[in-house]
């Protein structure tokens, strides 16, 4: 453990491996988020193993040559990222080409590979690689490289320590090498479990992933996004026919309904539509807490369909972010309760609305066009399509309204006239509805009361399913699912909810966007899926804001929202998407109890050999050693005959150079002073001694006598 | 003999504390982007940390130590002690840290040899061995230290400082009062007289035997030798090497034939007495301590010679 080891030579050839292994693996990780090209894949996959090999043979002597290519490939590789570096825009824009040149530059570092140090800055390197494809990386596609780079990493910190190890002089006998394989397994098993075991725990406790801190946002729109057709309007390609952009969209509205297409995200939403939009993954959202992803609101309700009268749209345009002003309806700012920023990145998977989603209240918007729209009711939109692999990320401020704070609202400013009048007309309905509602209401102080008190009356009243009866013409929807179905989806329930708000005077409108969506707690992003698309509703509170309600759902208020560590749910996660056969458990759990009742009786065994070991001293394993090689090699060492002379014997085989001879004498010089000298030999001596006897043990693996050496006994027989 | 002692975390090596700093950095990574890879892959670094800060210690722990040392040594000379390790451990470190030896690899149970090379002339009673263990990352070292009592101890000799003995004319030569049975072949036949009981039967004189008919056996008498007083004075300004010299003068003046008395004084007081090898020599002089040594008086006639500043 000297200071100087890893400036030393590295002659462990299964160390390289396992580093060059979990290089390459790390770089596949970063590539396949999309950096580099095929010279880079190239490189990555015949350049890292060919300069590991080139730096392997010159490990003794570093040529002129090579030297001189080292510093020119770096420069060219310097060069190459400062061009990027000027064409950039943006440090998101830098974000590629350095994970690139770094890549490059791996390569270059390669050749440096010749001692430890190099092998580990390479190690630590892959470790930084891996960290790069984690920030790129939002789906599960990271998984295989990163199980390859986990597991050769731990290799080659096994591998390396023993490397370590081996350069110090030993007590004992070197391990057999040939055992060193199914040693290594047997190791390397042991600690994956152990990693697993703890990595688990620990995932479970550690807080998640935030996005406050960073010093930019991701966004992109794929190359060939178009335009919208109509600047500020709704568009959405995945209703087909029923596009409301389709009257100037002969070519690309002509056709049904997507499976993934959710018909909320249109200028009307009728309630008398039947079926849902499937399980296709239509976007991922990376934020720091559970919320809901608001689209568009609906302002205007008769009886069966809601409409978002509201035409008036105002651009947005600025650098990057585009600041998000604050709009009439949402009334005064908000005064009573604290707020927080919910940063949002969106990672848009299905080419659908251009509604860019929001939790409430946008502030700004990370978009990379330069003019996005905002509706007065807060809700934005894009002025081109959100295809796939589209990106943008929203700042909200989020009001951290709790029940407290929502109770007292009322009581310190009143609603403004502006929304009163727009939200709050008495809504097309039947009396009945608002009997109802009153009733229900009765014995509620506050308009969170009443909100509550509503939502409990239909969580007891009402079921949530997804097959209803369609609705009978002429009926009014509400009055259907309250009286006479009494079960439905959420937008029965969300429109009920609002109708009898709004017949109680209290500000309220229906909302649809999508759920928060399944948590993936590996890439800490929630999968949003088509089926998550949703309809709730939103009620207004004085100096508070627009608050969102769903009985169907539950829709966390700001101020409780949060996960608790970034490991929850992972096991749920992976039961629900990882298919496992049934009849692997049963086998699993049998391999198991094999392995457990062998590694017992292997300690067994191995107690009882430890107690048996004969003490024996440095210079007696070696000279057994010697002897040992040597009759490997067909002479035994006879009765009485000295250390020196039979390694004379053995020296006599022409075979044998004459370093080798000497080598032999020396060894045995030092052996027999070791036994019977004065003074024992040194360390240097000692390591000198079993070098030689290593390289003999390789060199002498045939089971060949020498025609000119002669056994023992063999002159007398003559 | 052997030993025990409670394993104790010495600290991250190297490795280990790059891995934390880049653990630390991922963490921070991990919360300004919200990257969850990057959480997981904390957590299997935190994992793998945790993993390499445990796994050395049961390992460390259940190694059971034994040690076989010489009896003698000398001061600045390497000495080969012999360590037993049992129980099943892999990738250990082993040294002697008292007296200091270098580090040796060593995969538990084996037993072998390591050098230590004393430094100070004196009575080990105790070696004090450390095993360590980072294995099997080498990311965190514990170490466990082990003292083994000696019995009998170790007895390190100051290094000979050379020296030459030169007997000093007309002072009382002594005669050898050992018996050596011709071992050296410079006892002198004084003459023969009968045998009794407890004489050695190589001293038997066969032909006095024959012609007188009883048992006859040769009366030696030693050569006639110098017979010097070594008064080894240890409370000079480097004892060390006034030790070395009194070692020196003293093996050379047994070489020399002469009778040597050293003159200590031992933790149990003062001592004088024989000394008639060269490893008699090394022990005394390693029990010696400092102190005022026996003053005499001694035999009249003997040469006495006082080694130390004081002397």
């Amino acid at each position: 453990m000297t200071p100087k080891s890893t400036t030393e030579v590295e002659e462990s050839v299964a160390m390289r491996v396992a580093v060059l292994a979990a290089l390459v693996f790390a770089a596949i990780a970063v590539m396949r988020e999309g950096v580099g090209g095929p010279s880079l894949w190239l490189a990555v996959l015949v350049g890292y193993p060919t300069v590991f090999a080139l730096a392997y043979l010159a490990r003794h002597r570093r040529p002129a040559m090579l030297r001189i290519l080292v510093n020119a490939l770096a420069l060219v590789v310097v060069l190459g990222f400062v061009s990027a570096f000027t064409a950039a825009g943006s440090i998101a824009d830098l974000q590629l080409p350095l994970a690139e040149v770094f890549l490059w530059l791996l390569l270059v570092q390669g050749f440096e590979t010749t001692h430890r140090r190099g092998l580990m800055v390479s190690l630590l390197a892959s470790l930084v690689l891996v960290a790069i494809a984690g920030v790129f990386s939002i789906s599960m596609a990271i998984a295989p490289p990163l199980a390859g780079w986990a597991l050769a990493s731990l290799c080659a910190l096994v591998l390396a320590h023993r490397a370590e190890l081996a350069r110090l002089p030993r007590i004992g006998p070197r391990p057999d090498p040939r055992r060193d394989v199914p040693r290594g397994i047997a190791v390397g098993a042991a600690l994956l479990a152990v990693v697993v075991l703890v990595g688990t725990g620990v995932f479970m406790l550690v807080p998640v992933a935030g996005t406050n801190r960073a010093l930019t946002f991701p966004a992109q729109l794929p190359s060939g996004s178009q335009a919208v057709p109509v600047l500020g309007g709704i568009s959405n390609p995945s209703l087909g026919n029923a596009d409301p952009s389709a009257p100037t969209r002969s070519r690309r509205s002509s056709g049904g309904r997507a499976s993934f297409g959710y018909f909320g995200f249109s200028d009307r939403l009728d309630t008398a539509v039947r079926g849902r939009p499937d399980n296709t993954l239509v976007m991922r959202v990376r934020a720091s807490a559970p919320d809901f992803w608001r689209g568009q609101t609906f302002d205007q309700w008769n009886g069966r369909v809601w409409r978002a009268t509201e035409t008036r749209v105002r651009p947005l345009q600025g650098g990057q972010p585009i600041t998000v002003p604050r709009v009439e309806d949402d009334g005064p700012p908000f005064g009573i309760a604290a707020t927080d920023d919910l940063i949002q990145t969106y990672y848009v998977e299905q080419s659908g609305p251009n509604a860019i989603f929001a939790a409430a209240t946008p502030t700004s918007v990370y978009f990379p066009d330069r003019t996005i729209f905002q509706v007065p009711d807060g809700s934005l939109r894009a002025g081109v399509q959100l295809e796939r692999d589209s990106v943008y990320t929203v700042v909200s401020r989020r009001v951290l309204a709790t029940e407290a704070v929502l109770r007292t609202s009322g009581g310190i400013t009143t609603v403004p006239d502006e929304i009163r009048a727009r939200y709050a007309q008495p809504p097309t309905t039947t009396d009945r509805v608002r009997r109802l509602a009153a009733s229900v209401t009765a014995t509620a102080p506050t308009p969170y009361d009443k909100v509550r008190a509503l939502e409990a009356w239909m969580g007891r009243h009402t079921r949530y399913t997804l097959d209803i009866p369609p609705l009978p013409r002429g009926r009014d929807a509400v009055d259907q699912f309250l009286f006479v179905d009494r079960s439905g989806f959420c937008e029965q329930i969300g429109t009920s909810l609002v109708v009898m708000l709004r017949s109680l005077g209290i500000p309220a409108r229906l909302v649809v966007g999508y759920a928060t969506g399944e948590r993936n707690p590996f890439t800490g992003l929630y999968e949003v899926r088509a089926k998550d698309a949703h309809a709730w509703a939103e009620v207004y509170f004085p100096g508070v804001g627009w608050q969102g309600f769903d009985p169907t759902a539950q829709v966390p208020l700001a101020g409780d929202s949060s996960i608790d560590a970034a490991g929850s749910g992972a096991l749920a996660y992976l039961e629900a998407h990882v298919s496992v056969p049934g009849w692997l458990g049963p086998i699993v759990a049998a391999l198991a109890a094999v392995a457990v009742v062998m590694l017992a009786l292997r300690t067994l065994v191995r107690r009882r050999r430890a107690r048996t070991i004969p003490l024996t001293s440095w210079s007696a394993t070696r000279a057994a050693r010697l002897e040992r090689l040597g009759s490997r090699r067909g002479r035994p060492r006879a009765p009485g005959e000295t250390l020196p002379r039979y390694a004379a014997a053995l020296g006599a085989d022409p075979s044998l150079d004459d370093a080798t001879r000497a080598a032999l004498a020396d060894a045995a010089a030092v052996v027999d002073r070791a036994m019977f000298g004065p003074r024992p030999p040194g360390p240097t001596e000692r390591t000198r001694v079993d070098a030689l006897l290593d390289r003999l043990a390789n060199e002498w693996t045939e089971h060949r006598r020498p025609a000119d050496l002669l056994p023992v006994g063999a002159s007398d027989s003559r | 003999m052997s030993g025990r002692g409670a394993p104790a975390p010495v600290g991250l090596r190297r490795a280990g504390a790059v891995l934390l700093a880049l653990g630390f950095a991922l963490f921070l990574v991990a919360r300004s982007t919200g990257a969850g890879w990057d959480v997981v892959v904390l957590c299997a670094l935190i994992a793998v940390l945790v993993a390499g800060a445990v796994l050395p210690l049961p390992a460390l722990s259940r190694v059971r130590l034994a040690v076989e040392v010489p009896r003698d040594a000398t001061a600045g000379r390497p000495v080969a002690m012999e360590l037993r390790l049992t129980g099943r451990a892999r990738g250990l470190q082993v040294r002697v840290r008292a007296p200091e030896g270098d580090w040796s690899a060593a995969d538990s149970p084996c037993a072998g040899e390591t050098t230590v090379v004393p430094a100070h002339r004196g009575v080990v009673s105790e070696v004090v061995v450390d095993l360590r263990s980072s294995s099997p990352l080498g990311l965190v070292v514990w170490r466990r230290r082990v003292p083994v009592p000696l019995v009998p101890p170790l007895e390190v000799g100051p290094r000979s400082i050379a020296m030459s003995f030169r007997a000093v004319p007309g002072r009382a030569l002594t005669r050898h009062d050992d018996v050596r049975a011709g071992a050296d072949g410079d006892e002198l036949v004084r003459g023969v007289r009968d045998y009794v009981d407890g004489d050695p039967i190589r001293r038997l004189h066969w032909p006095a035997s024959a012609s007188t008919g009883r048992l006859m056996v040769r009366e030696l008498e030693g050569p006639r030798r110098p017979h010097v007083v070594i008064v080894v004075d240890l409370r000079g300004t480097d004892p060390e090497r006034d030790a070395g010299r009194a070692a020196g003068l003293a093996r050379d003046a047994l070489r020399q034939g002469a009778r040597v008395d050293l003159a200590t004084i031992e933790r149990d007081g003062p001592r004088l007495a024989a000394v008639t090898s060269s490893i008699q020599v090394g022990r005394r002089l390693a029990r010696a301590v400092v102190g005022a040594p026996p003053a005499g008086p001694f035999p009249p006639g003997v040469q006495v010679e006082r080694i130390g500043d004081r002397g």
